[in-house]
């Protein structure tokens, strides 16, 4: 959990509050100049909400160029950023011709698959120019060919289940999948960080949803026993089933999720585990088998291994893995593979080729290669960053570390700054944040060198003193020297 | 013997008062003493008489009265008897009045008194006076008005024949006392005493007998307390009654008494005693009371107001009031689960399996294509006829887009490796929002990844709990969704029916005031995926304008298909696409790429790119398939005979389709998605799908002819019946599209013929 510190707390109350005070105070003004404009649309309810409408006009438009900045490239270690201006106080922003090389701390490009792979684009190519770029048809229509069948066996075998559909959007996946696994009378409980999409699914299924504490198995248990002894709310039904979904690394705190424990807890229990493995599938574990390969978990212990392919293996659409009888009754009636169009098949393709390299099937030991740098990248630069000083978030062996930058102006601060220096970071505020916690997050990739995580440790330090993000005493220089010796090593024996 | 002063009238009359005061006492004694000797000798000795009349014979009048009442009392009578003139003296006024003023000098003062009770004349006062010194013998207080009491009670009780009921006495008694200033509880006691020396003083004879059996056997100890006679005099009653006048009952009517009255007297009684015992005490503990909360009170003053008891005592309700108002309301206390229970109810629990048993239906396994979804495709390595993609266009394949793509994957990779406002946001993007929002005739556009989450992500974005949603029932799940995440109130109307949506929007704003201050939106497809029909957006846009609902338009089936350059079903029914305030569409169909985009006003648009949660929080469209879609549309725009080549073959198929035996074609004859329906349902959703299913394969297996059935998911609440959904694409030739009407026919006649006949 994080613990904020209560001046920094307090600062950024403040921050926030100035903010919508003279957002306020210029709406204000804005009504009484624009009267005669006003009446635009007789008859109509305002389409945008109030305080929503708000937050985006008079707060997130100011700082609207560190998002989605366009990039003109491939998102690998190095891209290309799309310079933009502005003529009207960041209202709408233009593009320019010019770019700036720099180096990606943002895509979660973990293995490195992004770019052009001399393994996977052209057997993309081939099977583009094969099946072309889409199916036009649904899973259950006509868009079912050879190379979706490929990929499900290729999916089911790399994950450890005995069977796996496929979607052609991770979004979806979760979305469309729990409504069709549980409804009215089920108990969905959900981890309190647990990604939108999950939120989405378990609304739309219907089914009652309780919270459980961020990644705490105890509080877990207490809910399941208090759940699981009352039964339906009002009713006092005994619940049809319970499924307890969590995500195997959260990507906003850069958590390994506590499997072993939550699969014993739902063990004891009798609850359905639902797993999301949207970030770790590919990016952590031994073979890159995701958070079961790295904690030690027997993958028949989780009932549904959710995944996406946007990740690790560089391409899009996401994955339900469990057993034969489930995902034959998905297909028989998750809307998602009804009425959604197939997978498109060179992203498949792709997907097929990255699980090859990963487990070593093209012949090569790149795969092994690129999951053993994206270890050591992650774990150096997460420590690196810890001596200096930053309050990181997240476990070891994650490759998402967020630093905590709380204060709205530090926000376009430190990404400007960063971008100037040809570091693009990822900044992150409300909505996907709590207001408070707002964060910079990195991700690791396993294309990154030494050299680069060099020169963005180096930029790093230098914008979090300008910026004051800096919450803990950094450690004695010292170590920082010695460490330095360690990766001239690594990198000469990696290449 | 006695010598009596030898002292002349005129001597005596010159006397002064203190000498004349001094004689007759000196007389009054002569008088006592001889008095017996007067009365002995009375009828024998004339003598002595005759001397007592020498010694004071010739005295005037009031000295003889101040010779008499020196005399006592008990002699008066004596006295009274020896002269005719002393008699008369007794009679008259005069000397009792002397003998009162004597004997009890203060009781002269003593005014009168109001009530029944009389106060009589100088002898009865006289009485009266000696009877309270005398009879009823108060301690020290000698009141005129105790005498006259008892004298007024013992005539009641002696000389009348029926005297009047006890209580009525004693009620007089009492409030004779009471209005002369005495307490109840003095009132009470006095006539008890009363009471007792009338009882104790009355002559034993047969009268006295009868009235203390009344008094015996009346039941006045009923009456309220100071109105009961006291249990003393009860009690003195039946002591008379059993010991003085034993003898005056006969047998039967002693034991008659005895038996009848003792009990109840008894009872009565006791019952008397305690209910007198009871007052007493309570009348003590209010007196007590009284007196403890006038004590420390009375002289506290707060703010100038005296406080005394009643006050204390209502500061005090009052702060009860405030105590218990200020406790929390009666709940059942909580007996709370024990940790052994926990763990039973959770042993005992069992959940369903995660899912329902396997059906046979749930096996079936779609046909896997060996080649690109074109016109013509390789399934289980024979070549057929493609009915089963929206491939509208016949773009897949397409040459051009093939070179955008691979071009695409060189430069860009496949996947974006990251949300849009994360460096998702790769320059095609928005070089295929803009391309779109240009086609269209828009100022913006946003690419979703994935089309059935555009319209899913888009609905919740712009509607909310308490908007009114009023859509049609035929729509696709991916609005279903959209509609129910939103958590507005939806209303449905008739499939494609004006008239319905009409009555609906009608009912709606007369019914509910409030909705003016509502968002309000119509929900349509363009082309109905579940029915193949077109929506009349002409008529739509009236009805919109009329009842100021917002319009969002589901495109999917219509974009790059209806209207003369494909843009669309604004353009097929001449609509000025400003008028529609949200589009949205998917890419997988006409322009034969995937994603899906949602196109308005800028402030549509802009919304979306915070608010739209399939957007912010997922993946973003893979380069390459964007490219794509800029590539279709630059071939769409460049080709304008695909639409009409396309409008050609469906005019073809539907003809060919019309007179197939047992099936009917639902969809409307412009629409690219050719429905055709059962003219008889089996009667079950499953039934049907179970015999199009039959007629579907054997049409794919016999035939070489790929058409789908439009099967539902569970989760899908579309009410419109099942068909065979056949998309017809602009590169199908005229030859396919012939083949798949005969061999439709054919399959059908087979298929259907046990369903048509019976």
């Amino acid at each position: 959990m994080i613990t904020i510190p209560y001046l920094t707390a307090l600062s950024t109350y403040f921050s926030y509050g100035l903010l919508f005070a003279f957002g306020q105070f210029r709406d204000f003004f804005r009504k009484i100049f624009d009267w005669w404009q006003a009446s635009n649309l007789q008859g109509y309810a305002p389409i945008c909400l109030g305080l929503e409408d708000f937050y985006i006009r008079r707060l997130y438009l100011r700082i609207q160029d560190c998002f989605g900045r366009p990039i003109a490239s491939a998102p690998d270690a190095w891209f290309d950023v799309v310079e933009r201006y502005s003529n009207d106080n960041n209202k709408t922003l233009k593009r320019t011709e010019k770019i700036s090389r720099c180096l990606n701390l943002g895509s979660y490009n973990y293995l490195g698959f992004a770019a052009a792979d001399e393994y996977c684009t052209p057997r993309v190519i081939d099977s583009l120019n094969r099946f072309s770029a889409s199916t036009c048809s649904t899973r259950v229509d006509g868009g079912t060919t050879t190379l979706h069948k490929e990929l499900e066996d290729c999916v089911a075998n790399f994950v450890g289940k005995p069977a796996a559909v496929v979607f052609g959007m991770g979004y979806v996946t979760n979305s469309a999948i729990l409504p069709v696994i549980i409804g009215k009378g089920g108990l969905i409980i959900s981890d309190s960080l647990n990604h939108n999409s999950i939120v989405n699914g378990a609304r739309g299924s219907g089914a009652t949803i309780r919270v459980f504490q961020h990644n705490t198995p105890s509080h877990l248990e207490k809910v399941l026993r208090e759940q699981i002894a009352e039964g339906q709310p009002r009713t006092h039904r005994p619940w049809k089933k319970i499924i307890v979904v969590v995500e195997g690394i959260y990507s906003m705190e850069g958590e390994l999720c506590k499997l072993p424990e939550i699969v014993t807890v739902c063990k004891k229990y009798k609850a359905y585990v639902y797993l999301d493995e949207a970030h770790s599938i590919g990016a952590v574990g031994k073979t890159g088998r995701g958070v079961c390969e790295l904690l030690g978990v027997d993958t028949a212990d989780v009932d549904i291994m959710m995944g996406t392919f946007t990740k690790s293996f560089g391409s899009c659409g996401g994955y339900i893995a469990g057993s034969k009888e489930l995902i034959q009754y998905l297909k028989y009636t998750c809307p998602a593979h009804l009425y959604a169009t197939s997978i498109s098949p060179p992203a498949a393709q792709q997907i097929i080729s990255s699980i090859k390299v990963i487990l070593g099937e093209d012949g090569s030991s790149r795969g092994a290669q690129k999951l053993a740098r994206i270890r050591e990248n992650s774990n150096f630069f997460r420590s690196e960053l810890q001596k200096m000083g930053f309050e990181v978030l997240g476990d070891n062996d994650s490759p998402v570390m967020p630093i905590m930058l709380y204060n709205p102006a530090k926000i376009p601060a430190f990404s400007r700054e960063c971008l100037k220096q040809n570091i693009a970071v990822v900044t992150v505020a409300f909505p996907a944040t709590p207001l408070l916690l707002a964060r910079a997050r990195i991700c690791i990739s396993a294309s990154h060198t030494k050299e680069d995580l060099l020169k963005a440790l180096e930029v790093i330090s230098q914008v979090g003193d300008l910026v004051g993000i800096k919450y803990f005493p950094a450690e004695p220089k010292k170590q920082l020297q010695h460490q330095e010796q360690q990766p001239g090593k690594d990198t000469i024996k990696l290449e | 013997m006695y010598r009596v002063p030898k002292i002349k009238v005129v001597e005596v009359l010159t006397l002064s008062p203190l000498q004349s005061f001094n004689l007759c006492n000196y007389l009054a004694e002569d008088l006592k003493n001889n008095k017996s000797r007067i009365v002995m000798s009375d009828n024998r000795d004339n003598d002595t008489l005759t001397s007592v009349d020498n010694s004071i014979g010739r005295l005037p009048d009031h000295l003889l009265i101040e010779i008499f009442i020196r005399v006592p009392v008990s002699e008066w009578a004596q006295i009274s008897c020896v002269k005719k003139h002393w008699a008369s003296l007794f009679l008259g006024e005069s000397l009792w009045h002397a003998a009162i003023m004597r004997t009890f000098p203060s009781a002269s003062q003593a005014k009168r008194w109001p009530g029944p009770i009389p106060r009589g004349l100088s002898k009865r006062r006289f009485a009266a006076l000696y009877v309270s010194k005398h009879i009823v013998a108060l301690d020290d207080e000698i009141d005129e008005i105790v005498g006259h009491t008892y004298l007024f009670l013992k005539e009641q009780l002696e000389l009348s024949t029926l005297p009047p009921p006890s209580g009525i006495l004693h009620g007089t008694i009492i409030d004779q006392f009471i209005s002369c200033g005495k307490s109840r509880e003095v009132a009470h006691e006095l006539a008890s005493q009363i009471w007792l020396a009338v009882l104790d003083n009355l002559e034993e004879n047969w009268h006295t007998f009868l009235v203390l059996k009344r008094l015996a056997l009346e039941e006045d100890v009923f009456l309220p307390f100071p109105y009961s006679r006291s249990i003393k005099v009860q009690w003195r009653v039946f002591e008379k009654l059993f010991l003085d006048f034993r003898d005056c009952f006969d047998h039967a009517d002693f034991y008659d008494q005895e038996v009848c009255t003792l009990p109840v007297s008894a009872s009565v009684a006791l019952r008397v005693a305690m209910e007198s015992v009871a007052l007493n005490f309570v009348n003590a503990t209010l007196n007590w009371v009284t007196l403890a909360l006038d004590a420390p009170a009375a002289r506290a003053v707060v703010f100038g107001v005296h406080i005394s008891g009643h006050l204390f005592v209502e500061v005090l309700l009052l702060v009860v009031i405030l105590f218990l108002l200020s406790q929390k309301s009666y709940k059942p206390p909580k007996r709370p689960l024990t940790k052994k229970e926990i763990d039973e109810l959770c042993d005992e629990w069992v959940p369903e399996s995660l899912i329902p048993p396997i059906t046979e239906e749930m096996q079936s396994e779609p046909p896997v294509l060996e080649s690109a979804a074109g016109p013509h495709a390789i399934v289980n390595g024979k070549e057929v006829v493609n009915f089963a993609s929206a491939n509208y266009l016949g773009l897949i394949g397409h040459e051009k887009l093939l070179d955008s793509c691979t071009s695409a994957l060189e430069k860009y990779g496949v996947g974006s490796c990251g949300p849009r406002q994360f460096y998702g946001t790769i320059d095609v993007h928005l070089d295929c929002e803009a391309r779109i929002a240009n086609f269209l005739g828009t100022t913006d556009s946003i690419l979703y990844s994935y089309g059935l989450s555009t319209m899913f992500s888009a609905i919740p974005c712009f509607c909310k709990k308490g908007d009114i949603i009023v859509v049609d029932e035929g729509v696709h799940w991916g609005i279903q969704n959209g509609l129910y995440l939103s958590r507005s109130t939806i209303v449905y109307f008739k499939h494609n029916d004006m008239e319905s949506l009409e009555k609906t929007l009608e009912k709606i704003t007369a019914k509910n005031q409030r909705a003016k201050k509502l968002r309000r939106y119509i929900v349509v497809e363009a082309v109905y995926q579940n029915s193949g029909q077109i929506a009349p957006l002409d008529k739509i846009i009236k009805l919109k304008e009329k009842y100021r609902f917002r319009v969002l338009l589901d495109e999917s089936n219509s974009i790059g298909v209806l209207g003369h350059t494909g843009r669309g079903l604004t353009e097929y029914c001449r609509v000025p696409i400003e008028k529609i305030d949200i589009v949205t569409a998917s890419l997988g169909h006409a322009l034969a790429t995937e994603g899906g985009f949602c196109t308005g006003s800028a402030r549509v648009v802009d919304h979306q790119r915070l608010s739209s949660s399939g957007y912010v929080f997922s993946a973003s469209l893979p380069p390459y398939l964007a490219s794509a879609a800029i590539t279709a549309i630059d071939v769409l725009e460049q080709n304008p005979d695909l639409t009409s080549k396309l409008k050609e073959n469906i005019a073809i198929l539907w003809k060919g389709l019309s007179d197939v035996q047992g099936l009917s074609v639902a969809s409307n004859p412009e629409s690219p998605i050719v429905f055709l329906q059962l003219k008889k349902s089996t009667g079950s959703t499953k039934g049907d799908l179970q015999l199009l299913e039959d007629l579907a394969n054997r049409a794919l297996e016999e035939e070489s002819v790929f058409v789908v059935v439009s099967r539902r998911s569970t989760l899908d609440k579309c009410p419109l019946p099942v068909g065979i959904r056949m998309f017809v694409s602009a590169a199908h030739s005229e030859s396919d599209l012939l083949k798949a009407c005969i061999s439709l026919k054919k399959v059908a006649a087979v298929v259907l013929k046990d369903h048509i006949r019976p």
